[in-house]
């Protein structure tokens, strides 16, 4: 492939490419972070596959206490929030900063209506008597949903934060990393509800 | 000259990093067999033969070597907060926090040692005394985590610091620092369960964040080791000043 | 141009298809357990492989990037089936 590679956005190419170069988007280093929490997860995920393989009876029964609708509704409030705040980073590229802020919150709101739909579940779960320590099953359930919703938050207060700078037009074309990698991060906790969903609630 | 001088006792001081990981997997996983240690859900009377007939040898002579490892982390972890200070400047309040916290850490390894090591002691006493000195022990290794957390989080904001075109510690470095430290947590896990990768024998509350720990002493050492020989080079006439530290030179022998 | 003709905008029309279709479809008693678990994670893995190439923009990224990432998703998809297939059936 004949494309320049370009390390740092902020250096203009000098001559015309024959196609798009090739670049990771967001803060310099920052995407080591994201390798690293995936990988994390992927072993998160085969110490509930290998507990699941202990006892199947156990968590199928439990699985099926489970409410895949609200949390189906959850994936599809994720994924339209990533959507837009993919809209928000495409629109800097653009220079349409009054769009920005726009998509920004759009997502920040999504993100927000997830934890909402999400404390509902916990509540109905609790007030079942389902708690993280009833059964293997139930540890990993709030153990796995908890540590993503505590990437969610953590998501959700970045897009706020550059949802509000990007008010005070702080991002454009040629300054936009921090936005891109609060970005990436937010891609990131829907990419890891994609598998969790299916892994917790779907898997008969 | 001093500044050559300076330079020896430093490098000294960070290859104590090296030596700490190299007695630790030698002496404490390899000779004291932690690295298949007796699970939390051994049974009273399986872990008293464990820590006073078949390993017992191996856990005064591995937790032996350990301790003493645990010692040179002191200096290591002083060293780390020297470099990081030259990076932050003046009121270095990351990088002293990088240093404390290794020395904390330093220290709490030294008493999960002497608690193993009475562990296997005294053969007649009893297993619930063995039991409970040998989960003290573990309790206080992996709840450290915290200070371990701490640590590395003030290395990364402190690397985040150094501006220069070729920082001290690569970007992709410093993340990963950022992501292990916060991976950390699962090490919390030990004092919920006792069985599972959550116990303190398991993959995600053990092995996980020991892997985790030995990487980042050892790659910010290796790091830290090159940026002491680019100063060397670079407090040698004649040789080109590629990369002006960020800091002025008058903090170049800081007081901390 | 129009929301609605932008590729990133396409894409999320079609992530939330598959999600429909795993979710509500799938999960039916009248698809076999292995039909529905192979074809649940299956969708799974390519709308995290959108996600990851248009709204991650890994599709412009330097390729060893994009394939660690892609590989990423291959062995997750590879376990979770290699497992459920390894664990006795209940049905």
């Amino acid at each position: 492939m004949s494309c320049t590679v370009t390390v740092q956005q902020s250096l203009p190419p000098t001559e015309p490419q024959p196609c798009k170069s090739q670049r990771l988007p967001g803060v310099d280093g920052f995407w080591a972070f994201i390798g690293f929490d995936c990988v994390i997860f992927a072993v998160l995920f085969f110490s509930f596959l290998q507990a699941r393989h202990g006892d199947p009876a156990l968590f199928e029964a439990s699985r099926r206490t489970l409410d895949s609708n609200l949390a189906g509704l959850n994936t599809i409030i994720l994924l339209t929030s990533s959507w837009m705040v993919a809209l928000a980073v495409q629109a800097v590229k653009r220079d349409e900063l009054d769009r920005v802020p726009r998509f920004v919150f759009g997502g920040v709101s999504a993100g927000l209506l997830f934890v909402l739909f999400k404390s509902v579940e916990y509540g109905h779960e609790l007030a079942a008597g389902i708690t993280p320590a009833t059964n293997a099953f139930s540890m990993w359930y709030f153990t796995l949903t908890g540590i993503h919703v505590a990437h969610l938050l953590v998501g959700t207060s970045l897009l706020a934060y550059v949802g509000t700078k990007s008010r005070q037009r702080a991002y454009h074309s040629r300054h936009r990393a921090v936005l891109e990698s609060v970005a990436t991060f937010w891609h990131l906790v829907d990419v890891l509800w994609i598998v969790l969903f299916p892994l917790l609630y779907l898997q008969r | 000259m001093e500044d050559g001088g300076r330079l020896e006792t430093q490098k000294v001081a960070l290859w104590c990093n090296y030596v700490f990981v190299a007695l630790t997997a030698i002496g404490w996983l390899g000779i004291a067999h932690f690295i298949l240690p007796a699970r939390a859900d051994l049974g009273l009377d399986a872990t008293k033969v464990w820590y006073t007939q078949s390993h017992r040898m191996g856990v005064l002579v591995g937790c032996t070597i350990f301790y003493i490892a645990a010692g040179l982390l002191t200096p290591g972890s002083i060293q780390f907060g020297i470099m990081l200070a030259k990076i932050e400047g003046r009121r270095p309040v990351m990088a002293i926090t990088t240093a404390v916290c290794g020395v904390f850490i330093s220290l709490i390894v030294f008493f999960n040692c002497c608690a193993w090591v009475v562990a296997a002691y005294r053969p007649q006493t009893g297993a619930d005394v063995i039991q409970s000195w040998n989960d003290w022990a573990w309790m206080a290794f992996l709840l450290g985590w915290i200070y371990l957390t701490i640590e590395m989080l003030a290395t990364g904001i402190v690397e985040l610091m150094d501006r220069r075109p070729r920082p001290m510690v690569p970007r992709w470095m410093t993340w990963f620092t950022f992501g292990g430290a916060i991976a950390l947590f699962t090490a919390a896990g030990p004092a919920f369960t006792k069985s599972g990768p959550f116990a303190y024998h398991g993959l995600l509350a053990y092995y996980i964040p020991v892997a985790i720990w030995g990487a980042y002493i050892s790659l910010t050492t290796w790091f830290m080791m090159k940026e002491l020989g680019r100063e060397g080079s670079e407090s040698t006439p004649g040789v080109l000043h590629r990369d002006r530290p960020a800091v002025a030179a008058a903090d170049r022998a800081p007081a901390l | 141009m129009p929301l609605m003709r932008e590729r990133l905008t396409v894409v999320w029309i079609v992530l939330i298809t598959a999600t429909v279709v795993s979710t509500w479809v799938f999960s039916r008693a009248t698809f076999r357990p292995p039909v529905a678990v192979v074809g649940t994670f299956l969708i799974a893995a390519l709308k995290v492989r959108f996600v990851m190439l248009d709204f991650m923009e890994l599709r412009h990224a330097p390729v060893p990037v994009r394939v660690a990432f892609e590989s990423w998703i291959a062995l997750v998809t590879l376990l979770i089936l290699g497992f459920w297939f390894a664990t006795p059936s209940l049905h």
